[in-house]
């Protein structure tokens, strides 16, 4: 692997705010110091954000068969993906050809990060709307990512400095909750959080495991425990594989300032019981990761904000992050593999 | 003496909607009554407070917070519960509170009165034993009586042992349920409150508490989220946050996206939603949980009802963890307590912090319109 790690970066969704904070991305110096960025984009669109005085001019633009018969790691480049009419676009608008368009950069950058073209991918906001009416059905990036490289176990983590929260379960109806849990499920989400903030922290990880029900079941007194069925035992199975996770952890208390700080990262169990946290305490600036995946993915933690799009008003701060952490999990990753 | 049992808080006109029982009659007569009988008003402007179980923290918590209001104390509050271990416990922690049995009839003197309408209790109790569990009880029912009788302008319970009740034969739920029982009602609900060390607070209304996950979706009721709004709606008022704007969260992840993750927003949550608009609550929802208290922290919105019990819980913990308050609505008179169970485990240790039993007396006074 190189010094540094080559990230794909996919554009999101034209009309939203993916495209300017990307190509903030492209020559902000700490991103370059850290990784190569290349802009799984439309070069159209970008000479758009440019005259628009959205973005500095760009160095390279390549097309997509240009950058598959790349041989050497490239510079940081722009991967001319689409063939957006861009004049018709208009900011902040849901359409069927924002939705392809924003579909079809991930699928360039999965292609991308299989065929070792790049270490990993982070991922600009998209429109879940957009992607319906261009015939895309998926709940999130999390379920694309899973489906396209043929993941077996994978969990959607929310990393920030100043919580971590990983989902056994994430976009389900709540009522379903209770009949996915595994002893199995939990443990996968253990481990893919342990690996992931080993590669983080470069030390292992210290992780609680929250319970599923009020006061984590308090022993069966509210009805059938899976504190006791499913959690208990996932948590003692993670501490044999030499592990460092504590659990179940009663859930109202398991966020609080001073127990916060005795773990790295929580194990939550359903959407809400780690978003609301991590929401209340890392707004928008967040980092979203997909764990378990043949390939790194990290993404924004935030939408498309079509309301400020292509006003200059969006901050990457969260792109930021979510590159920043890719860079360190690819490091990670080449680490362990030359073990 | 409230003892005629005709006594008035001194808000209560305002603070309680038509129809309940906490007030009635003119303000004429009010107003002859408050210049009549200066030592009827004297007692009722008191707030009550059960000490709950001594094997606990709340005996502690109460002198502590007590030791904290300062020489005021005396004569604006009433202790109930056991003398004995009130007074061991001052001298132990060396507070000097001006500590005084009361028979429950007379004037009380100069000190801080103490009331204990059962038998004083044994100096060395286990844990959990049952003569504090009951006792614990009573003192609830005690401080209740004096409420409905107006004798008493608000009570304050602190911590008692469910368990310990349970064991020592007594039916009980909790002490909500108990003292909505007392009054006469059913359609009471909590609100929890906590405030940040910014000074932003979080109000939450639980549409259903300790139900577990499994069985959650069917007892969640129209019914229940129409009361834990309405109710919202109404402590807002009592507070006076006149906007009174109130966020209704979602069960599912999203709200349920439209019916893509669950459906509970549009078969039970939404329907309840437009029935307390409908009837004038300024309600919005179901609004995705997981943004939402960033929103209500930021100002967004005056109070939240939650669900179930960890997407209220867990928001308020985390910004108030040392300062949260439950407040029970809908009852015909003002009832606050801490956020914190007996914590045998620290039990007469001096280890245990008043501040949640202060914010809740700060509640009450509030409430009760005493800015003494």
């Amino acid at each position: 692997m190189n010094a540094k790690p080559i990230l794909a970066l996919t554009m999101g969704d034209p009309a939203g705010i993916g495209p300017e904070i990307c190509m903030r991305a492209m020559g902000d110096r700490g991103v370059l110091d850290e990784c190569v960025p290349v802009l799984f984009g439309d070069a159209g669109l970008l000479r758009r954000m440019v005259e628009k005085g959205l973005a500095a001019k760009v160095e390279r633009v390549v097309s997509l068969a240009e950058f598959n018969s790349f041989t050497t790691p490239p510079p940081p480049v722009v991967v001319d993906c689409t063939d957006l009419d861009v004049d018709k676009i208009e900011p902040g608008k849901v359409s069927p050809a924002c939705g392809r368009a924003a579909y079809s950069y991930i699928e360039h950058s999965i292609r991308a990060a299989i065929a070792r073209k790049v270490d990993g991918v982070v991922t600009g906001p998209i429109h879940k709307e957009a992607l319906r009416l261009a015939g895309v059905n998926f709940p999130g990036h999390t379920e694309i990512f899973s489906e396209l490289t043929g993941a077996k176990r994978s969990c959607m983590m929310l990393y920030s400095d100043k919580i971590t929260v990983s989902m056994v379960t994430t976009h389900i109806g709540y009522h379903e909750v209770p009949g996915q849990l595994s002893v199995e499920r939990i443990l996968n989400t253990i481990e893919l959080t342990a690996e992931a903030m080993q590669s983080m922290l470069c030390r292992v990880p210290r992780i609680g495991v929250c319970g599923l029900n009020p006061h984590a079941g308090e022993h069966g007194l509210f009805g059938q425990s899976e504190e006791e069925e499913f959690i208990a035992p996932a948590v003692i199975e993670a501490k044999r594989r030499g592990i460092n996770a504590t659990g179940p952890l009663v859930p109202d208390a398991a966020f609080t300032t001073g127990v916060r700080q005795k773990f790295d990262a929580f194990v939550c169990l359903y959407h809400d019981q780690g978003h609301i946290p991590f929401k209340m305490l890392a707004f928008d600036t967040g980092v979203n990761t997909t764990l378990g995946l043949p390939i790194i993915r990290t993404s924004v933690d935030h939408g498309t904000a079509f309301d400020i799009a292509w006003q200059g008003k969006a901050d990457p701060a969260s792109l930021y992050s979510a590159i920043h952490f890719a860079a360190r999990l690819a490091a990670g990753r080449a680490k362990n593999a030359t073990f | 003496m409230g003892r005629d049992g005709t006594g008035w808080g001194r808000n209560g006109l305002e603070l309680f909607p038509q129809g309940q029982r906490y007030c009635g009659g003119g303000s004429v007569l009010r107003f002859l009554r408050l210049e009549w009988s200066g030592k009827v008003w004297g007692m009722n402007r008191r707030i009550g407070i059960s000490i709950g179980d001594v094997t606990g923290i709340g005996p502690e918590v109460t002198l502590k917070a007590m030791a904290l209001e300062g020489a005021s104390c005396a004569g604006n509050y009433l202790l109930v519960g056991d003398f004995g271990h009130l007074a061991a416990l001052n001298q132990q922690l060396g507070l000097g509170l001006p500590l005084e049995m009361w028979d429950g009839v007379v004037e009380p003197g100069i000190g801080l009165p103490v009331f204990n309408p059962g038998e004083a209790l044994p100096a060395s109790l286990a844990p959990g034993a049952a003569p504090a569990a009951v006792a614990a009880h009573d003192w609830v029912v005690e401080a209740a009586r004096r409420c409905l009788k107006g004798e008493l302008a608000a009570m304050v319970t602190a911590p008692v042992n469910k368990e310990a009740i349970v064991r020592a034969g007594i039916r009980f739920v909790g002490q909500t349920e108990l003292l909505s029982e007392l009054a006469g009602t059913d359609q009471t609900a909590m609100m929890l409150l906590g405030e940040d060390d910014r000074g932003r607070w979080l109000r939450v209304v639980l549409a259903t508490t300790h139900v577990s996950i499994k069985l959650l979706p069917e007892r969640l009721t129209q019914e229940k989220i129409v009361l834990a709004i309405r109710m919202a709606g109404l402590a807002c008022r009592q507070l006076g946050l006149a906007r009174g704007r109130i966020a209704v969260c979602g069960l599912n992840p999203h709200a349920g996206e439209g019916g893509e993750m669950g459906t509970e927003e549009i078969t039970t949550i939404g329907p309840a939603v437009e029935r307390a608009r409908a009837e004038g609550c300024p309600a919005e929802g179901p609004l995705s949980a997981d943004a939402l208290f960033y929103y209500v922290l930021r100002g967004d919105y005056d109070a939240v009802v939650a669900m179930y019990h960890d997407q209220g819980l867990v928001p308020l913990k985390m910004i108030g963890f040392e300062t949260g308050v439950n407040w029970t609505l809908g009852l015909p008179f003002i009832r606050t307590s801490p956020d914190h169970g007996t914590a045998y485990n620290i039990a007469g240790q001096n280890k245990a912090s008043p501040s949640s039993m202060q914010s809740a007396i700060r509640l009450a006074r509030q409430l009760a319109g005493n800015k003494f």
